[in-house]
């Protein structure tokens, strides 16, 4: 009868293993951090993981970590700058509150490093340049001037490689992909050897792609690497239709983890948003919601104006009957009005559009 | 993916990293040996292109080989503008021919091997000297071969030199045609696309009344508007002359070349004949591609302005871009002749394919006297009667002015004869610009 995995002998940290009920991701909270919110979904059903080595894709602590360069007061000035653009914000967006929901989360990803024979196929592009003209007629006078277009010549190479490539990316987790787009590539070379205290005061998020579920991945990064190095070899500008079939060996895979960050503000229904960042490149992502009910009070404010100046409007054009210049006070109140009102109008659509927008771009999170 | 190394067809290149070998396919390299020998594999004897069987005959036992290479026509590869073609452009013939250069009008021809002719062809000097052939021209990579038989041009030039009322009557006899020389011309072939954009005032008339000194007249009145419009053009195959020696409206009346016969260059098609590098460099000739070009997308632009009912333009200004342009140097085929009459020396060309006839004829300047002497004449007659007849002096009016744009029209026409290169006078030519 397998035993469920003992994360703390096996991490040499004292630490919970936790799952959240709500987006079903994995943590490793080291008893420094203390068990609190989902770090990715702010759901509060973290609940203690039981399982055995056999149902975790993988379990084993990593051999590399990436450290924090970005510290949390510059995080939060990003997470401020990154809110600012936001048109009447929420009011729970508040560098204290965003301060106190800071976490720092600890992402896996794979390295894998192999010796690759292959034969390959591609077409190499060629930059060359033609002269074309341009020509303008004016005053019966053609002035001509030559301009340089490039194109590219494509040829065929085939050809036969021997190399090996280290640190080939493969994601160790579903959603690393779009991760990646988010926020962006960080810098591997700085990584470190793996230490308790390195993760000490992080959710560390487990892998739940094991290194033979992250192959196929893996083989399309050295198909990347290996077709850049092609482009290089033969000295072409461009590559395209690649082709080739690897044989991979002394395959040999190594666990990262990448530092980001995470917090949270609540939206006007007190739903949390949120924004992530990149722990060593500042890369801020996250949603950005106005407050509809700010926007609707501002539209509310803008319509009691306009009707106050409507209504003097009014009253200026009955006292007109007896005192005509007034009916320029009338006038002027009448444009007031319609100001107020158009800006109200205006502020709650933009609002409204705003969130539409800014909803579209969601994809994901972490 | 199975490929088997290295693969057929492919050579290596060399790579810039180690551990990656690259393989190319192998460059066509077209066989260009110094010489061909154009001798008749059975007997041995000289063989030579002929135009009735279209390809290589044996004058001697009959032996016929046909062209390696089949017509293509039109889909003839087309080059770009760029550097690096200009410089991998196969150089040289691709058979050893000598060259001679006229000591007298600098015209630079290329002879078969063997064949020593010291006349030129373009002026009948013979003051020529050999040179060696030039191996920095462009090679023509395309051809059409002679259609027309010596005997089918002799013809032709027969009825033209006979076809004109003002040549003299003697110019058959006289003129020594008896030599014309079979030779390909260079000539350049230019593609474009042409993209316009055009702005100018368009005017559009319209009458209107107005009452003046007590009554109603009419006018017309032009309402000028700003507009402005894109039109675009398509050039496929506009032929430039690469060679100055012809005169351009000699060429231009033999310009019926059909580029759908245009065949792969081979060396087969120059045996036994003449070729003539070019003398107009490509970028010269391109210059006159383009201004030919030019000329049309402007014609089109002001047709497009005044397609909306418009009856003038002015203030016409135009951008014009060029796109997709590509060449091809190719040789036509030529009947070259040159013969004396009096103390001067005229040339005549025919379509080497067409058959069609250009060149100069000299003009019996008698006859112009005589028929101008005679209206003269009619005039004085007619002048001397409205004497005593005084309505027959406005008769003899309108014949001397008739007499004096008649003889204008005549010395044109005459002198347009003489030299293809002058435009015909044409009193009502409508202006285009």
């Amino acid at each position: 009868m397998s035993q469920p995995v003992d994360w703390s002998a096996l991490w040499n940290i004292e630490c919970q293993a936790v799952a959240c009920e709500h987006c079903n991701n994995a943590y490793l909270v080291p008893s420094s951090v203390g068990v609190v919110r989902c770090p990715t979904c702010q759901g509060d059903d973290l609940d203690p993981l039981e399982a055995d080595a056999e149902q975790m894709a993988y379990s084993q602590p990593p051999e590399l970590v990436l450290g924090y360069t970005i510290e949390e007061t510059n995080a939060l000035q990003r997470i401020l700058k990154f809110t600012d653009n936001i048109p009447l914000r929420p009011k729970d967006i508040q560098p204290q509150n965003l301060r106190g929901r800071l976490r720092r989360v600890y992402l896996p990803m794979w390295l894998v490093d192999g010796d690759i024979q292959a034969t390959w196929q591609a077409e190499a592009g060629y930059f060359y340049e033609v002269v074309s003209h341009r020509e303008q007629l004016a005053s019966g006078q053609w002035q001509s001037r030559e301009v340089k277009e490039r194109r590219t010549r494509w040829e065929p190479r085939v050809g036969r490689l021997a190399r090996h490539y280290d640190n080939v990316i493969a994601p160790a987790l579903e959603r690393f992909g779009r991760i990646r787009q988010a926020l962006g590539d960080s810098d591997i070379s700085k990584a470190a050897a793996y230490t308790p205290e390195a993760v000490q005061s992080a959710f560390v998020c487990l892998p739940d792609r094991s290194p033979d579920d992250a192959w196929a991945e893996a083989i399309k990064g050295f198909q990347s690497s290996a077709a850049e190095e092609c482009r290089k070899a033969a000295e072409a500008d461009e590559i395209r239709e690649y082709r080739w079939s690897p044989e991979v060996e002394k395959r040999n895979w190594t666990q990262l983890l990448i530092p980001f960050y995470s917090t949270y503000y609540l939206d006007d229904e007190g739903e949390p948003r949120m924004i992530y960042i990149n722990g060593q490149t500042g890369q801020v992502w996250g949603h950005r919601q106005t407050s509809l009910r700010r926007a609707q009070t501002a539209a509310l404010i803008s319509a009691g104006v306009a009707l106050l100046f409507f209504v003097l409007s009014l009253l200026a054009f009955f006292l007109a009957v007896a005192v005509p210049p007034v009916v320029a006070l009338g006038v002027i109140g009448l444009l007031v009005a319609a100001v107020f009102g158009i800006v109200g109008l205006v502020r709650l659509l933009h609002a409204s559009q705003f969130n539409k927008k800014n909803q579209a771009d969601l994809g994901f999170t972490l | 993916m199975s490929i088997t190394f290295p693969p057929p067809g492919y050579i290596p290149v060399e790579s810039a990293i180690e551990g990656i070998e690259i393989y190319k396919p192998a460059p066509v390299e077209e066989k260009q040996p110094d010489t061909v020998d154009f001798s008749c594999p059975q007997c041995g004897a000289k063989t030579a292109y002929s135009i009735a069987d279209g390809g290589l005959k044996c004058t001697s036992c009959g032996f016929y080989e046909p062209p390696a290479k089949e017509i293509v026509g039109r889909g003839a590869q087309e080059f770009e503008f760029k550097v690096e073609t200009m410089e991998q452009a196969a150089r040289g013939w691709g058979q050893a021919r000598k060259q001679i250069e006229c000591q007298s009008c600098y015209a630079i021809t290329v002879l078969p091997p063997g064949q020593m002719t010291l006349t030129c062809p373009f002026c009948g000097s013979s003051s020529v000297v050999q040179g060696d052939a030039s191996q920095d021209a462009l090679r023509p990579r395309f051809i059409i071969p002679f259609k027309q038989t010596l005997e089918e041009c002799r013809a032709k030039v027969d009825e033209w030199l006979g076809s004109n009322w003002l040549t003299p009557r003697k110019l058959r006899q006289v003129a020594g045609l008896g030599t014309f020389t079979t030779i390909y011309l260079p000539f350049w072939t230019f593609d474009a696309k042409t993209l316009a954009t055009w702005r100018a005032q368009v005017g559009y008339d319209h009458t209107e009344r107005y009452y003046s000194n007590g009554e109603w007249k009419t006018r017309t009145v032009t309402q000028w508007r700003w507009e402005s419009g894109n039109v675009s053009r398509l050039f496929d195959d506009l032929l430039v002359s690469g060679t100055a020696k012809i005169k351009e409206g000699v060429l231009a009346r033999i310009n019926t070349f059909n580029m759908n016969n245009l065949a792969p260059y081979e060396a087969t098609y120059l045996a036994g004949y003449q070729a003539q590098s070019y003398d107009t460099p490509l970028e010269t000739a391109w210059e006159n591609g383009r201004s030919q070009m030019r000329e049309d997308t402007r014609l089109a632009c002001r047709a497009n302005a005044l397609d909306h009912g418009g009856d003038h333009i002015r203030s016409f200004t135009m951008e014009l871009d060029f796109g997709d342009e590509s060449w091809r140097h190719i040789l036509l085929p030529v009947y070259l002749a040159t013969y004396d009459y009096g103390e001067e020396n005229y040339q005549v060309v025919v379509n080497g394919e067409t058959g069609a006839v250009g060149g100069e004829r000299p003009i019996d300047w008698t006859k112009i006297i005589i028929l101008i002497a005679a209206a003269l004449a009619l005039t004085v007659v007619a002048g001397l009667i409205g004497i005593a007849v005084p309505p027959l002096l406005c008769v003899a009016g309108m014949l001397f002015i008739g007499t004096i744009v008649g003889a204008i029209a005549l010395v044109s026409y005459a002198q347009s004869i003489i030299d293809p290169n002058r435009t015909r006078w044409t009193p009502f030519r409508r202006k285009t610009s």
